[in-house]
């Protein structure tokens, strides 16, 4: 127990429920997680199974409704917004699903984007960082590009430039290749599984097995819970056969 | 044809589904509107109203100017027949002299204008009687001239339109007149649209004026004569300058050595109908000029709320440009929306127009004395229908060009920014509407501080307690009578007499009153070289002894009149200090002999027994300019100065112990007794005379008031619901902002700062502009500068505070956006 609450990430109990129009809905019910440092994770679970509601706790862009969730060994379920912007800020590095890159900055400036969020740190050191994470992602010649004169796969790559800028302590990524092709999808897979090499810890909701597969530890949701893989199967066979 | 009618119910349609942009636009739009259909009313009944002559175009007005470059005021008979012999470019010259006469008809009668013109007045004007005939130039021969022409009011008034007035008899000032025409309705001349002071309107009479042997010679004082000539047919008005001028060359050469008075020596031409509009026109156009900009900043916000809707519906105009719809179908489309608000807001435009000239009517005319009143007519109706479809077209341009350029459909996107080009076509509105609405709250700003400069101005006279009355004396009842001893002195003794009175005056002019003006015009006192001192014009006053202890204004050097100064002492003039310095450069002013107080040989010469400080004169912003005063009570009608001074215009002017307005009853009722026809004159507070001297800038500053405010709001309103807008196109972009760590503060600066740019780049546009327009509203102004610069700063603090506070609120809802909101909804 000891060790697990030196994990970088613990969450024990960790439910959520969404409240709309007089229903409830129990994201997540009671999930138990424990990431540790320079380990890769993957999630898996069929759709709406409450993956991403995780993943934005994780991220501290969501609280959760119950449980207990120590972030480096600090509770975090209770802060300030002011407090998790500064902790997102320097610990989370998010890769989103469609990029989300600004339209109106080039890449450079979207990769020092966090950066600027950190108080105090010096220019020639926000340009080394960006110049750094842009090369890890092999974008390092495209500096003054718009992302909308880049392809989907380089825009993935410049997304994974962003999340590393900052040196979080985590990376997260919903779904990282929803947008792309197979072959782009595999490239950001890669990429991810050479950072994880270098060290970096990450932590990646996917759906597709065989990227799954490229992780440390698959972990399975199932309707907001933890289960096993053979649970999972059975689970959803059964949900099959109640369908038809 | 049934296509555009179609996209027209289209548009129509979309409108209703959007009531709050519908009704935003439209109030908008009516705002710019109404206040150009107000001040195109107001224009087109000053400036381009129809004159009731024949041919207006080709009327003009010659000025001669003397060998100094002095205007005259009119020109000799002599020069006037040379002219009609020689200059080759007119085809009639007519000239006039004009003066307020008491008509009598039977038992009843009234004060008239009475013009006496030359025979050849009405051809040169194109104008017929409508019945009877007009003067011949026989009867301009001495002896002839008792014939009249009324005009159709004072036929319809004293006659009942009856057509056996002619050749009955009328009197003017007691003289015996035989009526031979009456003037067509709306006819007048001199031109008078408006109330005057001396008579309605309307109350004209035309004699012949007779040619008596000394105004056919220049032996003596010239008689002067107003001008007014017809150009002929295909002559320029430059042209007739020219020949005109040469030929007043030539007959200045003509004039006799030893001539002792000036030479008039050059000419200059005006059209007659610029002449009537000069006065009103820089202040007219200055009006019209920042109601285009308030139209302007309307049509801007307007064009950016569509802007928005064009770029909303982009998708679905790529779907009909990928169906075929043609360019111009598409643009048609776009514009089809503007055109249906803008006529709807024409609309409600005119009836905020009606509004507003119904509230400031009876300050535009009184004001403006050339028209008789002013309502929405026809031609402006149709201006303004012009108006409604070039608003249209400015509004809907820009949306209609960027709807016509969609080239194909778009796939969706996967980053996110709103279109730069709209972005900053929609910036580039705003801040158009932020450096023309400085550029109208810089206006009204030095307005509001003219007014302050006014009200605080130092008067050099006390205007509390005090009552004036202005009135014309009934001068042919004291035609053969000393007016001074038969009215005047009976009137101040009386008034004074009144309980709440403590001093009472008699002056032909008070302070800050502009209904008598004596020009004084001093000749050549020295043989000096320097045109400035070869003469000095003055305003001439007469007035009492008290009229000090009334106004309470300081004596700078001697003494103003005083109880001792009668008929039988020395004469004495008191003069200001302006004049004093004008007139006796050296300093020695006391005791200095004027003028002859009398003609003929044994005259005494007049002394200046003091130096009084110069007082506000016509207005409070008009120059305090040389004066000369004479004592009522020491004026005799053989005197020099009595015709001119004490037998046309007097003004009562009395200190009270108590609330002035208690008084005026009394003397309205000691004045009727006095003469019957003193019963209904205007008697009014000194307050309210310094007030009303303050009239024009008044009517200006609000009017400016309202132009700026409206501006101010609908450029704060444009910013507003732009970054509205690019807050919500930027949701998503704040939301990654916020995932990335930025702070709540981070996100309100960003929204903060755009629009702090848009205000600073705006504001500095709108200074320059300021700076380029700002001489046109110079003659507005009072010791204040048009480019002063405390006024712009205040007017830019306050645009930028107001700016920023607009830009709050869209930057508060874009720091309060909770990022995982949206970053869900992928
Ligand atoms: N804001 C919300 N309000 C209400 N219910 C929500 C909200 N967000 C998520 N849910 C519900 O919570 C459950 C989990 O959603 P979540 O987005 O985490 O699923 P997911 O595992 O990411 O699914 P997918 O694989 O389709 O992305 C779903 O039933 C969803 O409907
Ligand atoms: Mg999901």
């Amino acid at each position: 127990m000891a060790i697990a609450e030196q994990s970088l990430i613990h969450i024990e109990a960790l439910t959520k429920v969404f409240y709309t129009d007089e229903i409830e809905t129990h994201a997540l019910s009671g999930i138990h997680l424990n990431i540790d440092r320079g380990e890769y994770v993957a999630i898996s679970g069929p759709s709406g199974c409450g993956k991403s509601t995780l993943l934005s706790i994780l991220g501290l862009l969501d609280t959760p409704s119950g449980g207990s969730y120590l972030l480096n060994t600090r509770p975090v379920e209770n802060l300030s917004f002011a407090e998790r912007s500064r902790i997102r800020n320097q610990e989370i590095g998010f890769i989103f699903q469609s990029f989300n890159l600004i339209g109106d900055l080039t890449v450079y400036e979207n990769v020092e984007l966090p950066l600027t969020y950190r108080s105090g740190m010096p220019a020639a050191e926000r340009k080394r960082r960006v110049d750094e994470s842009l090369g890890r992602v092999g974008m390092a010649h495209r500096l003054r590009h718009y992302p909308s004169q880049l392809s989907g796969g380089q825009q993935q790559r410049v997304a994974v430039a962003r999340a590393l800028a900052g040196s979080p302590s985590i990376l997260l990524a919903d779904e990282p290749t929803g947008n792309l092709d197979s072959r782009n999808g595999e490239a950001v897979m890669e990429l991810l599984k050479e950072l994880h090499k270098d060290g970096a810890t990450i932590c990646m909701v996917t759906h597709d097995p065989r990227f799954a597969k490229l992780a440390d530890r698959e972990v399975h949701l199932f309707d907001g819970q933890v289960v096993s893989e053979e649970d999972l199967r059975r689970k959803l066979a059964a949900e099959r056969e109640l369908l038809q | 044809m049934t296509n555009l009618l179609n996209d027209l119910r289209y548009a129509l349609r979309q409108l209703r589904k959007s009531p709050g942009f519908a009704l935003t636009a439209i109030l908008i739009l009516a705002l710019g509107i109404g206040a150009n259909a107000a001040m195109f009313t107001v224009l087109n009944a000053v400036l381009l109203r129809p004159l009731p002559y024949a041919n207006v175009n080709r009327l003009i007005v010659p000025t001669m100017f003397d060998n100094h470059g002095e205007r005259m005021y009119g020109a000799g008979y002599p020069d006037i027949a040379e002219w009609q012999k020689r200059a080759h470019t007119l085809s009639g010259i007519a000239y006039v002299t004009d003066e307020s006469r008491f008509m009598e008809v039977a038992h009843s009668g009234e004060s008239v204008s009475n013009v006496q013109s030359s025979a050849n007045l009405f051809s040169v004007l194109g104008v017929q009687p409508q019945i009877g005939r007009t003067y011949s130039l026989e009867e301009q021969s001495p002896g002839h001239e008792h014939v009249v022409v009324l005009s159709d009011a004072l036929w319809t008034k004293y006659f009942h339109r009856n057509p056996n007035v002619l050749g009955q008899t009328i009197k003017l000032d007691g003289d015996s007149y035989t009526v031979i025409g009456v003037m067509p309705k709306a006819f007048s001349y001199p031109f008078s649209g408006g109330q005057t002071r001396a008579s309605a309107a309307d109350s004209q009479v035309w004699a012949p004026l007779p040619l008596k042997p000394d105004v056919m010679t220049r032996a003596g004082f010239p008689s002067f004569y107003s001008l007014i000539a017809r150009l002929k047919p295909g002559v320029s008005m430059n042209a007739a300058q020219a020949d005109l001028n040469n030929l007043q060359h030539t007959i200045a050469k003509e004039y006799p050595a030893g001539y002792q008075y000036p030479v008039p020596t050059s000419v200059q031409t005006q059209s007659y109908r610029s002449q009537l509009t000069r006065q009103y026109q820089p202040s007219l156009l200055v009006l019209e000029a920042a109601c285009l900009m308030l139209w302007l900043i309307a049509c801007a916000n307007v064009a950016g709320l569509l802007l928005v809707r064009a770029s909303a519906r982009q998708r679905q105009i790529a779907v009909r440009a990928a169906l075929g719809a043609g360019r111009s179908r598409l643009v048609w489309q776009s514009l089809s929306e503007g055109l249906l608000i803008s006529v709807v807001a024409s609309g409600v435009g005119i009836g905020l127009a009606a509004v507003a000239l119904r509230v400031f009517r009876h300050a535009l005319l009184q004001r403006i004395d050339i028209v008789r009143d002013i309502h929405l007519n026809w031609p402006v109706v149709f201006a303004l229908a012009l108006f409604a479809v070039l608003t249209a077209v400015v509004c809907g341009i820009l949306p209609a060009l960027i709807v016509s350029r969609i080239p194909a459909l778009q796939q969706g996107n996967t980053q996110i920014s709103a279109g730069r080009r709209q972005k900053h076509l929609r910036e580039g509105l705003i801040v158009f509407e932020i450096a023309l609405s400085l550029t109208l709250l810089v206006a009204c700003g030095l307005m509001l501080r003219t007014l302050y400069d006014l009200r605080h101005e130092p008067l050099g006279i006390r205007t509390d307690h005090i009552v004036t009355a202005n009135f014309d004396i009934p001068s042919y009842e004291y035609r053969n009578a000393n007016v001074v001893a038969q009215l005047y002195q009976p009137m101040l003794e009386r008034t004074r007499h009144l309980p709440d009175v403590r001093a009472a005056s008699l002056s032909t002019t008070v302070p800050l009153d502009d209904s008598f003006f004596v020009q004084l015009t001093m000749y050549g006192k020295k043989k000096s070289t320097d045109p400035r001192n070869a003469s000095v014009n003055a305003e001439l006053g007469a007035t009492t002894a008290d009229m000090q202890r009334v106004f309470g204004f300081r004596m700078l050097q001697g003494r103003f009149f005083n109880a001792q100064d009668t008929v039988t002492s020395q004469p004495v003039i008191v003069v200001n200090q302006a004049f004093a310095k004008a007139y006796w450069p050296d300093g020695r002013v006391l005791g200095q002999p004027f003028t002859n107080w009398r003609t003929g040989k044994k005259s005494p010469r007049a002394i200046v027994a003091g130096v009084m400080d110069d007082l506000p004169q016509r207005s409070l912003a008009n120059k305090r300019g040389p004066q000369v005063l004479i004592c009522v009570c020491q004026l005799e009608p053989e005197d020099t100065f009595y015709d001119v001074t004490a037998s046309h215009h007097m003004q009562l002017a009395v200190r009270t112990r108590e609330n002035p307005e208690v008084v005026i009853p009394e003397i309205r009722t000691l004045l009727g007794q006095l003469a019957p026809q003193l019963r209904g004159i205007k008697i009014e507070t000194m307050d309210q005379v310094v007030e009303d001297s303050m009239g024009d800038q008044n009517l200006a500053a609000h009017l400016l008031e309202l132009f700026g405010g409206t501006a101010l709001i609908i450029t704060l309103a444009g910013l507003y619901g732009s970054l509205l807008y690019a807050v919500s196109l930027r949701r998503r972009e704040m939301a990654v902002r916020l995932a990335m760590g930025a702070q709540r503060g981070d996100i309100l600066k960003i929204v903060l700062s755009r629009a702090a740019i848009l205000l600073v780049i705006g504001l500095a546009a709108g200074t320059a502009i300021s700076f380029a327009t700002g001489r046109y509203l110079q003659s507005y102004l009072y010791r204040v500068h048009s480019g002063d610069p405390a006024t712009l700063l205040v007017a830019c603090l306050l645009f930028l505070t107001c700016g920023l506070l607009a830009a709050y609120l869209p930057a508060r809802r874009a720091a309060m956006t909770e990022p995982i909101e949206i970053l869900r909804e992928e």
